[in-house]
């Protein structure tokens, strides 16, 4: 069972809608990064297939 | 050869796309046996979630796994798994906590009697606790070090997603970069007179063991201009306090965009050399060539406007050194140990090594 899950989350930066991988989240936990915006586990979204899935994926 | 200085100058690369390190990067689904097994070959302390606790109590934290933003975040079994599952590394567990007023802090625990983890959770708590002012870092909280019953830990503030986070070059703008070189430039500036920094170190002769080390695989042009660097450098680099992993990963850019920049995980802030800080952000800002412009211009200009011809020196110094650790690595594990056909990329891997480095030749020398 993987420890993350890929979640829609509101960027405050944009006010868009977009994707956070499970790696972006992992990479978030290790450097601190604590994410504190509603976030909606990908199983419950209509449209997993999100274009800017791992747009902030470094 | 000192294998601790080309660990140091690659930082955290090694888990990048290159795959030069981890030649397995897949999931390995691990039974339970087999997952006690690695947990013993890496030392991980059998009771090391017992330690966690006691040191929590210590600290007078409670740990913060449940966010109300439906995000669960990994116990430290959990998480240990994961990472021996995936073939990562497992130098230390990050998590969550929060002190008696309800404050969220982040703390990095140890996980096992590792010397370089342990190390290296030090080398942050002593970075971060002495940072220079200029030079924006997560608040340093506490450190505890380790004792028979609790695990070392580092506890800084945790940075909040809604504020800032790391980004890809793309989404980097000049007055990122501009901030980030003058932070960089105030680090190398700073004296804090710890022992490390003192010791002299001839990181023009470490790279000439580079140079030679990486053979036939750098150009043989691009090797005479590179030896008149090092001729320079012998001089002109100089020990300096650096971050020691100043790669985008590492940075927290503001969702304002007006914020400074703020650098993150300090693990591998040993003492370093002038320029390795800006050589790495440098080249990791490469896929945004207007904003590694507005790095470069910010880093080499002094204040009255000219040029500092010693970080010019330093930063392709850095880019230079960085560079020959990879074709070094691959002149030696791979060419040298006839294992080419295990490679089919790696005359393009080289042909990209040597071109990076004659792209901060180009791009430095441009400014008169």
């Amino acid at each position: 069972m993987p420890i993350f899950k890929p979640c829609k989350i509101i960027d405050p930066s944009t006010g868009k809608e977009r994707l956070i991988s499970t790696e972006e989240q992992e990479d978030m936990l290790e450097k601190g990064i604590i994410l504190d915006v509603p976030c909606q586990p990908i199983e419950s979204v209509n449209h997993p297939e999100d274009p800017q899935n791992n747009q902030n994926n470094v | 050869m000192s294998e601790r200085f080309e660990q140091l100058i690659i930082g955290s690369a090694h888990e990048g796309s290159e795959g030069m390190f981890t030649e397995n990067p897949q999931e390995a689904g691990l039974s339970g046996d087999e997952l006690v097994k690695a947990r013993t070959e890496r030392g991980i302390f059998p009771d090391a979630q017992q330690r966690l606790e006691a040191t929590f109590e210590k600290a007078g934290l409670s740990q913060n796994l449940e966010l109300d933003n439906n995000v669960t975040y990994p116990t430290l079994d959990r998480w240990v798994e994961h990472r021996i599952s995936n073939k990562r590394g497992t130098k230390f567990y990050p998590t969550f906590a929060r002190n008696s007023a309800g404050e969220l802090m982040f703390c990095k625990a140890q996980l096992s009697d590792n010397p370089t983890a342990l190390h290296g959770l030090e080398y942050e708590a002593k970075r971060l606790n002495n940072i220079p002012a200029g030079v924006n870092t997560p608040r340093f909280i506490d450190y505890f070090a380790p004792t028979e019953d609790e695990s070392a830990m580092l506890i800084v503030e945790a940075v909040p997603w809604s504020a800032g986070s790391v980004a890809r070059a793309e989404d980097w703008n000049s007055t990122h970069a501009e901030n980030a070189a003058q932070q960089i430039k105030i680090l190398e500036e700073s004296d804090l007179n710890t022992p490390e920094t003192q010791e002299q170190t001839d990181y023009a002769e470490k790279a000439t063991t580079l140079l030679l080390g990486a053979g036939n695989t750098i150009d043989a042009q691009l090797k005479e201009k590179i030896e008149k660097l090092l001729q320079r450098s012998k001089t002109e680099i100089t020990p300096a306090t650096v971050h020691g992993d100043a790669c985008l990963k590492n940075i927290v850019i503001g969702k304002d965009n007006l914020s400074p920049v703020m650098f993150v995980d300090w693990e591998l802030g040993e003492r370093g050399f002038l320029g390795q800080d800006a050589a790495k952000l440098w080249s990791d800002l490469g896929k945004n060539p207007e904003v590694a412009n507005a790095f470069l211009v910010s880093y080499l200009h002094n204040t009255d406007g000219t040029i500092n011809e010693t970080r010019r020196a330093a930063l392709s110094f850095g880019v230079v050194v960085e560079n020959l650790v990879h074709l070094k690595w691959r002149n030696e594990q791979i060419i040298q140990k006839g294992r080419r056909s295990e490679f089919p990329n790696l005359d393009n891997e080289i042909s990209n090594l040597n071109q990076r480095i004659r792209d901060i030749f180009e791009a430095s020398e441009k400014f008169q």
